[in-house]
């Protein structure tokens, strides 16, 4: 891996990784909250920092199959999300090239409190 | 071989202008006996490059010159009267004016240069009339820098009355520069000739200042007439000068000998692997060398740092302690402790011999990420994510603080009081090192991932994440020259200077090698190929007289310059370092990726 350059955010509502609080979003990314992972609740982002894609790989979800990859913490290598390649279906197509970040694993370091 | 005969006639003239002496010295001539009878056999020993004389008969005055030169005789003869001069072979010098018919000087500006050395002002003010300066302008200049030097004289003296009279009189006919006059006349009120002295940037009659007006009055007169001084050695230096410059490979101090070129065999640097260092159990990212070239050490991500002797390759110390990867080392300039930075909010510093922790500094809220000593072995700066940068005393006290931008590293000048920071982003910032005042930005097009600054502090290089090295001059703020070929993205990858005089640019790359080009030319001119995974620190030292390279395989390789066994240059291709460990680790990266991936689909549901 090698020692990570590391990214840092400004401004209010940031997402930082729950284990290394490593910056990873921003809320003015956000392009929808209405999404499911397999730790539960998920948010569709348009641009993210210091993570590491895996490999890619081919999916069936309840909208179709998309090809996607694995995304993981750049500085603890937790996984915490996928990013998707290639939808096939084309009302999906707008979700090429964006960020899936899983709820559970993220947190909003601006916020002493949350809401899920 | 003689010279063509146009030539022979001058010479010929020449010694018929001063026959008298010549024919004089001639029966003291040892070479007029000894070489005469067998032509120029005898001679070769002789300087080559003097054309030789050999005043055997009376009235022919025939030289055997032993090859033709492409320089004009006179220009060579007069350099090597100058030379002769400024060495004191006073006898030698007239002998060969007497034997050449060369002057050094013809008598007005012999005359002229006694007269400013003596101080003779009115001769020299005759002088500059007929020495021949060719416009009105240029003799004005002269007469100027020789009345201001009269001027000042006078003022030393406390003959106030008659400056004031060549100020008024005479230096503000010469001249329009208004300032200069002012400045001059400022002078007037300076208490003592000290004060003169050091408010004038002048070091006094009697001191080198009229030597400094004779080199600068050299300008308005024609070199044929006044040879420039020390002439022969500012071209033995450019001729020096130029050798090294051809050479790639500088990494060892030039041989001042004149007798042959200067070359560094090629290539001495890099001479192949010559170790591996095994040690740590993680990635290795950082590297440095001890001032005095004996030891190096080691920061990894396992949290420990190692300190290896250079002489048998082992380790001395494992410094453990850290609490976080450690990023960052920096040695004290007595090699006697060494200061490392960690992710875990603190540095440390060690005492080499004993590798006992000596002190612990808390004053960061984030990630340490780099530290430099301040010259001395009393303090040392350090800057870190949190928008720090803090001035450290060795007993643990913060000396001072500034809020600056995210450090992510920082290269640091004492003599020229320099302070470098890269930034998170893609802007590097210079302060004054000694106040930390903001000085002046470098912009790059992408992030910055590492810096490093020349010894003299002309120089400095940025490594980018799009594997790009940028070399700025930091004189002009300009982008030199850049080097690419290397790979790097968002994980940091440092650049170094190597060689002597920094003439080397190094860097690591993400396919395990490293590069390796010439500073001034940009050429390629070493890939090593020592390591398996991502290669993260290169650094050298002219002490140990190697190149350091540490990598994500967990092992330091050594890339000796003067000595071990040659090799091709291509890279020097060696038995995998990998070792159970590192195989280990990748079977757990695998399996990592595959838990992931297997554990349950991923569920995607769109609303």
């Amino acid at each position: 891996m090698g020692y990570m350059h590391q990214a840092f955010l400004g401004g209010k509502g940031i997402y930082a990784c729950r284990d290394c609080h490593t910056h990873i979003a921003q809320r003015s990314c956000i392009e929808s909250r209405q999404y499911t992972g397999q730790y539960g609740r998920a948010i569709l982002f348009t641009d993210i920092v210091n993570v590491r894609a895996g490999q890619e790989d081919k999916r069936s979800m309840t909208t179709g199959v998309h090809i996607v990859r694995d995304i993981y913490c750049m500085r603890c290598n937790k996984y915490v999300g996928w990013t998707y390649i290639k939808a096939f279906e084309a009302d999906q197509r707008f979700k090429e090239g964006k960020f899936i970040l899983e709820r559970e694993v993220i947190y909003d370091i601006t916020r002493d409190w949350e809401v899920y | 071989m003689t010279l063509p005969s146009g030539d022979d006639a001058h010479c010929e003239d020449a010694t018929d202008a001063k026959s008298n002496g010549a024919s004089t010295s001639q029966p003291q001539s040892p070479l007029s006996s000894s070489n005469h009878g067998n032509g120029g056999s005898a001679s070769s020993i002789s300087s080559s490059t003097q054309p030789m004389r050999y005043p055997g008969l009376e009235q022919e005055t025939r030289r055997i010159c032993l090859r033709e030169s492409q320089f004009d005789e006179e220009q060579v003869v007069r350099l090597l009267l100058q030379e002769l001069h400024d060495r004191g072979f006073v006898d030698t010098f007239t002998k060969l004016q007497e034997e050449s018919g060369y002057t050094l000087e013809n008598e007005p500006i012999a005359q002229f240069r006694a007269s400013i050395l003596a101080g003779e002002w009115l001769k020299v003010e005759e002088a500059l009339l007929t020495i021949g300066i060719s416009t009105q302008e240029a003799r004005n200049a002269a007469l100027f820098l020789v009345k201001r030097q009269q001027f000042l004289e006078l003022l030393e003296a406390r003959k106030l009355k008659q400056a004031l009279l060549i100020l008024q009189n005479e230096l503000s006919v010469l001249t329009d520069d208004v300032l200069q006059l002012h400045r001059l006349s400022s002078l007037l009120m300076c208490p003592s000739p000290e004060a003169l002295r050091a408010a004038a940037g002048w070091d006094g009659g009697d001191g080198r200042s009229r030597f400094l007006v004779l080199e600068s009055l050299q300008a308005y007169i024609s070199p044929g007439k006044m040879v420039p001084v020390h002439r022969m050695e500012t071209l033995f230096t450019q001729a020096i000068a130029h050798q090294c410059e051809a050479c790639s490979y500088h990494v060892r101090s030039a041989s001042q000998s004149l007798y042959v070129d200067h070359t560094c065999p090629t290539p001495v640097f890099p001479q192949g692997l010559q170790s591996s260092l095994r040690g740590h159990e993680d990635e290795v990212w950082y590297l440095a060398f001890s001032p005095d070239g004996r030891y190096l050490a080691s920061a990894s991500r396992d949290k420990t740092c190692i300190i290896w002797s250079m002489e048998d390759r082992s380790i001395v110390h494992r410094l453990s302690g850290h609490e976080g990867e450690v990023s960052y080392l920096a040695w004290s300039p007595n090699s006697k402790t060494i200061v490392s930075a960690s992710s875990d909010k603190t540095l440390r510093l060690w005492d080499v011999n004993t590798g006992d922790l000596l002190q612990s500094f808390d004053g960061h809220d984030e990630t340490v990420t780099s530290c430099r000593w301040l010259g001395d072995n009393d303090r040392f700066i350090s800057g870190g994510m949190d928008h720090k940068i803090i001035i450290w005393s060795t007993n643990g006290s913060i000396i001072k603080q500034i809020s600056s931008p995210r450090v992510h590293d920082l290269a640091v000048s004492v003599e020229r009081s320099l302070l470098l920071v890269a930034d998170e982003k893609t802007d590097i910032h210079a302060y004054d090192l000694s106040t930390l005042t903001f000085l002046y930005n470098l912009k790059e097009p992408a992030e910055v991932m590492s810096l490093a600054l020349s010894a003299d502090a002309q120089y400095c290089i940025t490594g980018l994440c799009t594997g790009e090295l940028h070399m700025w001059d930091l004189n002009t703020r300009l982008r030199m020259r850049e080097f690419s070929g290397h790979t790097q993205g968002k994980y940091v990858i440092r650049c170094a200077f190597a060689g002597l005089d920094d003439c080397l640019i190094t860097t690591g790359s993400e396919d395990g090698l490293a590069f390796v080009w010439n500073r001034d030319t940009g050429k390629l001119l070493a890939r090593l190929r020592g390591h398996t995974k991502t290669t993260n620190v290169c650094t050298w030292s002219t002490a140990a007289g190697a190149l350091a390279t540490a990598s994500d395989d967990k092992t330091i390789c050594i890339w000796p310059a003067y000595h071990g066994a040659p090799s091709d240059m291509s890279g020097v291709s060696v038995q995998s370092p990998a070792s159970q460990s590192s195989v280990a680790s990748d079977d757990e990266d695998k399996s990592m990726a595959s838990a992931a991936h297997s554990t349950t689909l991923s569920v995607d549901v769109a609303f």
